[in-house]
């Protein structure tokens, strides 16, 4: 009777777990530092300049807590997928077991 | 503190406007990858439940939220990097020119302002008196180039503290994601205790003032704020981007709705032909047929309207910026970022305009944009396509109503107001240019006490804009008696709409006809021309326009009316 009920868990949390996965290398894989380094190097002894790429680099430190928040969900999920599996593998077993002894 | 011509000189203030369109991307894309991130574990949890699907639930509106403030503190360094590239990129630009200009006429200038007028000698007495006027010339040039100098020294300071608050802003928000404590502003605002600035110009200035996680609480609190005008244009578009999936959800779902009560007539099957009833048969009569027909037509439009939007906001190009949209037909798209262009555009259209078709009109607005970039390419140039209200659909009876006009007008007054608020830097050239019936929605603001917000007005192609003379219009900041130099119109020979008046009024059909003609003669306007199209000369009538395609060519390239467009965008003489 509970056997439905583990998988459709492990599916969704597996499910999950790809989808954050996915969503945080992507954000990572921006790079605003790039971005702002034109309007450094185009605003030579500006004030503007230095401020144009620290913005960058701020940039950046937002786009990391983004996928390192999405990365640490998915890598949670991606754990309880794999705690719901050896769940269900040993009361599998464990029913396997009853069955044969009956 | 005063900054040196040959460092202005290496200056580029362009590419400060080149970081912002390339974080503009970024933040776009962060943005997408969450809200589809979003959507599809929405849809996986929706299968799961219990305390620890409800605990992820929570978990991942968290992630959502945190995300959200921090990409809304990104486009505030967006907003600082696009007013420092329009300010600093004015002041350059008129430094140079006064150098460069007295350079050319034989004065010396040195890299911190001074300058020193060429020595005139003849070897006569009149030399000490030209020598005098040209010390003095020199004086007067060195005074207005170090104003200018210094001004370029004061602009880079402001706009790397403007930075650097943002940034910080940015960090103290990735150190507290949350975003910390509302203010009571916005509190009050969330609490129903208060209501946000209806005039743009308070609205703008409120805005500026608050945080991230302020903005963010008060788009939660009201989805269609990034429809206000007055916010900055780069805010407009991350909250309406924000808001289009659920606006296309539920038109969809309305429509599924609609469908979903006659699925055989939905699917083309067992409709009524006849203007008979069908209740003998106990089924639906004709006129349900046609009620729901309407209704059906009107939601897959919307769906249909909100899919272009989607899909043209998304477009390869030009940058372009969601600054409007509703549930209802209306949006707003501006090719290139209006608080950042020396020129303004909005281009009004006129009937049978509709969502679904709106590229059509966006690229006669990326049209216009290209003319006034040739005409002058030291310029930028936005252009807004403004389906901001609700047009008329039929040419018989809707276009000869005026109720569309004056449900569009005060939309118009107030988007152009909105415009000037948010606008960075220097005020631009706003320009409004309309076709069609947009026309007379123009002349409707414009007219009777309202007055729009705007250096030109163009009309193309129209029907009449409610007034017989252009100085019965009004623009904010142009006297009644120098109307005539700031309207201008344009239309074509063969063009049957803009002879619309002249044939109505003499059939005694006022109500119908919308004012005179503004490219008539005593209108008033400045007549710019273009390509006739096909006419007939007919016994007494003479040449009456007959071709209906020439209400539509006014934008094509080998029209001179689109130069001539151009030159006025770009503030030229015709």
């Amino acid at each position: 009777m509970g056997e439905p009920m583990l998988r459709v868990d492990v599916d969704v949390l597996d499910a999950l777990s790809t989808t954050l996965f996915d969503a945080a290398i992507v954000v990572g894989d921006l790079d605003p530092v790039t971005a702002t380094a034109c309007a450094a190097t185009g605003m030579p002894e500006s004030a503007v300049g230095p401020a144009a790429a620290e913005t960058g680099w701020a940039i950046a430190r937002a786009f990391a807590l983004i996928s390192g928040n999405f990365t640490t969900v998915s890598e949670a999920a991606a754990s309880s997928a794999r705690d719901y599996d050896i769940v269900e593998t040993e009361f599998r077993t464990l029913l396997a077991g009853l069955s044969g002894r009956a | 503190m005063r900054v040196g011509l040959t460092r202005l000189r290496a200056w580029q203030p362009a590419s400060l406007a080149v970081a912002a369109a390339q974080v503009t991307d970024l933040s776009r894309a962060v943005d997408a990858t969450v809200r589809a991130a979003s959507a599809r574990t929405g849809d996986l949890l929706e299968s799961w439940s219990g305390d620890t699907a409800s605990a992820a639930v929570v978990r991942l509106t968290t992630e959502r939220v945190t995300a959200t403030h921090l990409t809304t503190a990104v486009n505030a360094s967006v907003d600082a990097l696009s007013e420092a590239a329009t300010a600093l990129g004015d002041v350059r630009t008129r430094a140079i020119e006064i150098a460069d200009a007295a350079i050319m006429t034989g004065f010396a200038v040195a890299d911190d302002g001074t300058v020193t007028a060429p020595v005139f000698t003849t070897g006569t007495i009149a030399d000490l008196l030209f020598q005098a006027q040209l010390d003095e010339q020199a004086r007067a040039i060195e005074a207005r180039l170090v104003a200018v100098l210094d001004t370029a020294g004061d602009l880079d300071e402001s706009a790397a503290t403007a930075l650097r608050k943002a940034l910080t802003d940015l960090d103290i928000l990735v150190a507290t994601p949350s975003g910390g404590r509302l203010g009571g502003g916005v509190t009050a605002i969330l609490d129903g205790n208060a209501f946000l600035p209806d005039d743009p110009r308070e609205l703008n200035a409120f805005w500026e003032s608050l945080t991230p996680a302020e903005k963010d609480a008060l788009f939660a609190y009201d989805p269609t704020i990034g429809n206000r005008d007055g916010l900055p244009v780069v805010d407009r578009d991350h909250y309406n981007r924000a808001h289009l999936p659920e606006l296309q959800e539920r038109a969809a779902a309305h429509l599924a709705q609609i469908e979903f009560r006659h699925p055989d007539w939905a699917r083309g099957e067992n409709t009524p032909r006849e203007r008979v009833a069908l209740d003998d048969a106990g089924g639906p009569g004709f006129f349900e047929y046609e009620r729901w027909a309407a209704e059906h037509d009107a939601a897959k439009e919307s769906v249909s309207g909100l899919e272009t939007i989607a899909e043209q906001v998304d477009r390869d190009g030009l940058p372009r910026f969601l600054l409007s949209l509703d549930g209802d037909g209306r949006a707003a798209i501006a090719s290139n970022n209006p608080d950042t262009a020396q020129n303004v555009v909005t281009f009004v259209p006129g009937t049978g305009s509709r969502l679904s078709e709106m590229g059509r009109d966006i690229d006669r607005s990326e049209r216009m944009l290209s003319a006034a970039e040739d005409a002058d390419n030291s310029t930028r140039t936005s252009v807004v396509t403004w389906y901001g209200y609700n047009a008329p659909q039929t040419i018989v009876p809707e276009a000869g109503q005026e109720r569309f006009a004056d449900a569009g007008a005060p939309r118009l007054d107030s988007f152009q107001d909105g415009l000037r608020a948010s606008h960075d830097g220097p005020p631009s050239r706003n320009v409004i240019v309309a076709h069609s019936y947009g026309t007379t929605v123009v002349g409707h603001a414009a007219r009777s006490g309202g007055s729009l917000d705007a250096d030109a007005l163009v009309f193309v192609g129209s029907p009449g804009v409610g007034v017989l003379h252009a100085d019965a219009l009004a623009l904010d900041s142009v006297t009644t008696s120098d109307m005539h130099d700031h309207v201008y119109a344009t239309a074509a020979a063969a063009d049957p709409v803009p002879a619309i008046p002249s044939i109505l009024r003499p059939l005694d059909l006022h109500s119908a006809a919308h004012g005179a003609n503004p490219a008539g003669e005593d209108f008033g306007a400045q007549v710019f021309e273009g390509n006739p199209g096909e006419s007939v000369r007919l016994p007494v009538l003479g040449h009456v326009g007959v071709d209906l395609g020439s209400h539509s060519e006014y934008w094509n390239d080998d029209n001179p009316s689109l130069a001539s467009m151009g030159r006025i965008i770009a503030g030229l003489p015709l």
